[in-house]
C-alpha cells in the first residue's frame, strides 16, 4: 500500500527550517505581546500557539523574511482579538470588586499600578490591542496602523477613547465606585 | 491625571507586569518547534476515496476513550445530593413511564463544581450523557442543562470500572466490587447481583458488546503474575444482567515492557500493547479480547512507512466492521520524527493488514470510531476536529471555539456521542475561566452541539 504522506523534500525542509528559526527567534516577544493584550498567561500561551500554527499555514504568503515580525504580529493580534471577543461572550466579569480592593490601597504608585490592571480589563478588544501596541510594544501610530491594517487616524481615535475610558475607570476607583 | 501621566503609568505598568525577561513556557516552545512537522496540510481536506472492501455502514459502537482521570478527594459532598433511597434498591424496571411516577432525584442545574473530581464522561446520545464524578454518578437528559445523581447504593468512585452501555443501561460495581448493580431505566432503579467467586478481587472491567451482552473481568490476585501473563476471572451475561455465567478463567498475555494492568475496554475490546525499553526493540504485536479476557488473539502490528517496526505503537481505536474485519487506528511514537496516525484493516489472515487511510491531523489526535464509517479526530496542534462519514473518502475540518491544544493535555479528552454532540474535559485553570472557586485544578466540562465548532462550559 502506498504511503500517502506529503513529500518531505529538500524545499519543504528548508521552509520548515526557516519557519522554525524565525518562530523561535520571535517566540518570547510574541508571547509577551499576547500577555500584554490578553493578560492571562495560559490564554497568551494558547493564542501564541494558534498564531504560529496559522503562520505556518500561511507561510507561502510571506515574501520577505525581514518582514516576519510585522507579518506575524498581525496574525497574533487577530487571534488575540478573537479570543477577547469570544471570552467576553462567556465571561461576563464584574470587576467592581477588584477595582474597589485596589482603590483601598493607601500607597501612591502601587495604587496606580493596582488600579491600572483592572482598568485595562474594562477596555474593548480593539482598545486593548492599540494600547498594548502603543504603550507596551512602543510602536509608532503608523506602525500600529500597518499592523492592524487600519488608517492611522483610526488608531489615534482608538487610543484617544481608550485613554478616556481608562481615566474614567481610574476616577471611579478613586471615588470608590465602578466604571461601567 | 493628565493623558501624559497616564501614558507613563501605562508604560510602567507593562514593564512591571510583563518584564522583558519573561520568556515563553518550554512546552509552548517545544510545540511551536514541531509545527512544521505536524501541520503539513491545507485546511480543507478532500481526499480521494480508497476502497474499504466490504466495510458497510451500520455498526454503531461508541469508543470509550480515556477515563483514566485523576481521582481526588470529595469536593462536592454538599453539591450533589445522593440518589433518592427509593430509587436505589432492588426494584424492577418501570413497566410504563406513563403509569409510573418519576422516582428520579431532582435534576439540578449544571454547576461547575459538581463534576470535580471527574473520573469519566460517557456520552450516549444527543441528550443523554453519564458522568462519573467524586461522590456521584451524574446523568443529564438535556445535553448538560440539568443533572441528576443516579448512583446505586454502596457505590464509591474508584478505578474507572463503570460500564455504560447506552442511554438507559449501566453496569456498576458496588460494595467490594463483587456485586454488580444494573439499571435499564437510566438510573431510576437498580438491581443488584452478587457474583459468587468474585469476592476479594477488587473492581471489575466491563466489556460491553450490547446492552444485554456484557462481561465483567477481574484480575485474579492469586495469579497476578502468572508465568504467561495476568490471570483473569470473567463473568458474563447475555440477558442484561439478570443471570451471570462464570467464572471463566483467562490470561492476559505477558509483555516484557508492560505492567500487566487490565485497562478499561476500548469499545468492545480489551487491548494490550507493550511499552518499550530504550535498549530493546518494540514488541511489535498487540493482544485483543472480545470476550472479556477469556481468550485473547495475538495480532502483529502492521509494518510500513507509517508503522515502522521498532518504535512504540498504540492502538488508539478498534472496531469490528459488519463484514467481520477489524479496523484499527494506530499511533506511533517516532520520537522527534512525527509519524502520522494511520488506519488499517485486517484481511482473511488476521495477521495481515491493509492500509486504509493515513489519518490527517497532527499525529497525536484522539481517534474515535462512531461507526465503521464515521470517524472523528480531535487534534490539539493544530486545534481542529476532523470528521469523515464515508470511511475517510472525504474529510471535513471544524475549527473549535476553544483551543484543543490545552483541552488535549492529559487527562483531558474529547468524546462525541453523535455527529453533533460531544464533550470535552479540561482542568478549570487551563480553561481560563474567571472563577474556578476553591478548586482551580478541578475538571470542568464543555459541550458542543454543532459537531465541535462551538463549545460551551457547563456551570459558568
Amino acid at each position: 500500500m502506498a504511503d500517502r504522506r506529503p513529500v518531505a523534500g529538500a524545499q519543504a525542509d528548508d521552509r520548515g527550517a526557516a519557519f522554525t528559526r524565525l518562530a523561535e527567534g520571535h517566540l518570547d516577544a510574541s508571547y509577551r505581546l499576547a500577555r500584554a493584550i490578553l493578560r492571562d498567561p495560559a490564554e497568551a500561551q494558547d493564542a501564541t500557539h494558534d498564531a504560529y500554527v496559522q503562520a505556518w499555514r500561511k507561510w507561502s504568503t510571506l515574501r520577505d523574511e525581514s518582514r516576519f515580525e510585522a507579518w506575524f504580529d498581525r496574525i497574533l493580534v487577530n487571534i488575540c482579538r478573537n479570543r477577547l471577543q469570544r471570552s467576553s461572550r462567556w465571561q461576563a466579569k464584574d470587576i467592581s470588586e477588584e477595582i474597589a480592593v485596589a482603590s483601598g490601597d493607601p500607597f501612591g504608585q502601587a495604587h496606580d499600578r493596582d488600579v491600572l490592571g483592572p482598568a485595562l480589563l474594562t477596555l474593548s478588544a480593539e482598545h486593548r490591542i492599540v494600547v498594548a501596541l502603543r504603550f507596551y510594544r512602543d510602536l509608532a501610530i503608523d506602525e500600529i496602523a500597518s499592523r492592524l491594517d487600519i488608517p492611522a487616524g483610526t488608531v489615534q481615535s482608538r487610543l484617544h477613547y481608550a485613554l478616556q475610558r481608562l481615566h474614567a475607570a481610574i476616577d471611579a476607583a478613586d471615588a470608590g465606585g465602578t466604571a461601567r | 491625571m493628565t493623558d501624559r501621566e497616564l501614558e507613563l503609568q501605562l508604560r510602567a505598568w507593562y514593564r512591571v507586569e510583563i518584564p522583558a525577561t519573561e520568556i515563553a513556557p518550554p512546552a509552548l516552545r517545544e510545540s511551536i518547534s514541531a509545527i512544521p512537522g505536524r501541520v503539513g496540510r491545507p485546511l480543507a481536506l478532500v481526499r480521494s476515496r480508497r476502497r474499504l472492501g466490504l466495510l458497510a455502514a451500520a455498526a454503531v459502537l461508541l469508543v470509550i476513550l480515556g477515563g483514566l482521570l485523576l481521582v481526588g478527594s470529595n469536593y462536592i459532598t454538599n453539591i450533589v445530593p445522593p440518589a433518592s433511597p427509593e430509587a436505589s434498591s432492588e426494584q424492577s424496571p418501570a413497566a410504563s413511564a406513563l403509569e409510573t411516577p418519576d422516582l428520579r432525584p431532582r435534576g439540578l442545574p449544571a454547576n461547575a463544581g459538581m463534576f470535580a473530581p471527574l473520573s469519566g464522561v460517557y456520552p450516549m446520545s444527543d441528550t443523554v450523557t453519564w458522568v462519573v464524578a467524586g461522590t456521584a454518578i451524574l446523568r443529564t437528559d438535556d445535553a448538560g442543562a440539568t443533572w441528576r445523581a443516579v448512583q446505586p447504593e454502596n457505590w464509591e468512585m474508584g478505578w474507572p470500572s463503570e460500564g455504560f452501555a447506552d442511554a438507559d443501561t449501566a453496569y456498576v460495581p458496588t460494595g467490594d466490587g463483587s456485586t454488580i448493580s444494573v439499571t435499564h431505566d437510566g438510573g431510576t432503579t437498580w438491581t443488584a447481583h452478587v457474583l459468587d467467586g468474585a469476592q476479594g478481587m477488587g473492581q471489575p472491567i466491563f466489556t460491553i458488546r450490547s446492552s444485554q451482552d456484557v462481561a465483567a473481568s477481574y484480575v485474579d490476585p492469586a495469579r497476578y503474575q502468572a508465568p504467561k501473563g495476568t490471570g483473569l476471572v470473567v463473568f458474563s451475561t447475555n440477558d442484561g444482567g439478570i443471570t451471570w455465567a462464570g467464572p471463566s478463567r483467562g490470561v492476559q498475555p505477558h509483555m516484557d515492557a508492560s505492567d500487566g494492568k487490565l485497562l478499561p475496554a476500548n469499545g468492545s475490546f480489551l487491548v494490550e500493547t507493550a511499552g518499550k525499553f530504550d535498549t530493546k526493540p518494540f514488541e511489535n504485536w498487540f493482544a485483543a479480547s472480545e470476550d472479556g479476557g477469556v481468550t485473547y488473539t495475538r495480532y502483529e502490528f502492521p509494518t510500513g512507512t507509517l508503522a515502522p517496526k521498532n518504535p512504540m505503537k498504540t492502538v488508539d481505536a478498534i472496531i469490528r466492521g459488519d463484514d467481520g474485519h477489524l479496523l484499527i487506528a494506530i499511533s506511533v511514537d517516532g520520537g522527534r520524527k512525527i509519524i502520522p496516525q494511520s488506519l488499517w484493516r485486517n484481511g482473511e489472515d488476521p495477521a495481515s493488514w491493509q492500509l486504509v487511510e493515513e489519518l490527517p491531523g497532527s499525529g497525536d489526535a484522539q481517534v474515535q470510531f462512531l461507526s465503521a464509517t464515521t470517524w472523528v479526530l480531535a487534534s490539539g496542534s493544530p486545534s481542529e476536529i476532523l470528521w469523515t462519514t464515508d470511511a475517510g473518502a472525504h474529510w471535513r475540518t471544524v475549527i473549535p471555539s476553544i483551543s484543543l491544544y490545552s483541552v488535549q493535555q492529559p487527562p483531558a479528552h474529547v468524546h462525541f456521542a453523535t455527529e453533533q454532540t460531544g464533550w470535552a474535559t479540561e482542568d478549570c485553570q487551563r480553561a481560563h475561566l474567571i472563577d474556578c472557586g476553591s478548586a482551580p485544578r478541578s475538571q470542568i466540562l464543555f459541550v458542543t452541539k454543532d459537531g465541535g465548532a462551538t463549545w460551551t462550559p457547563l456551570g459558568f
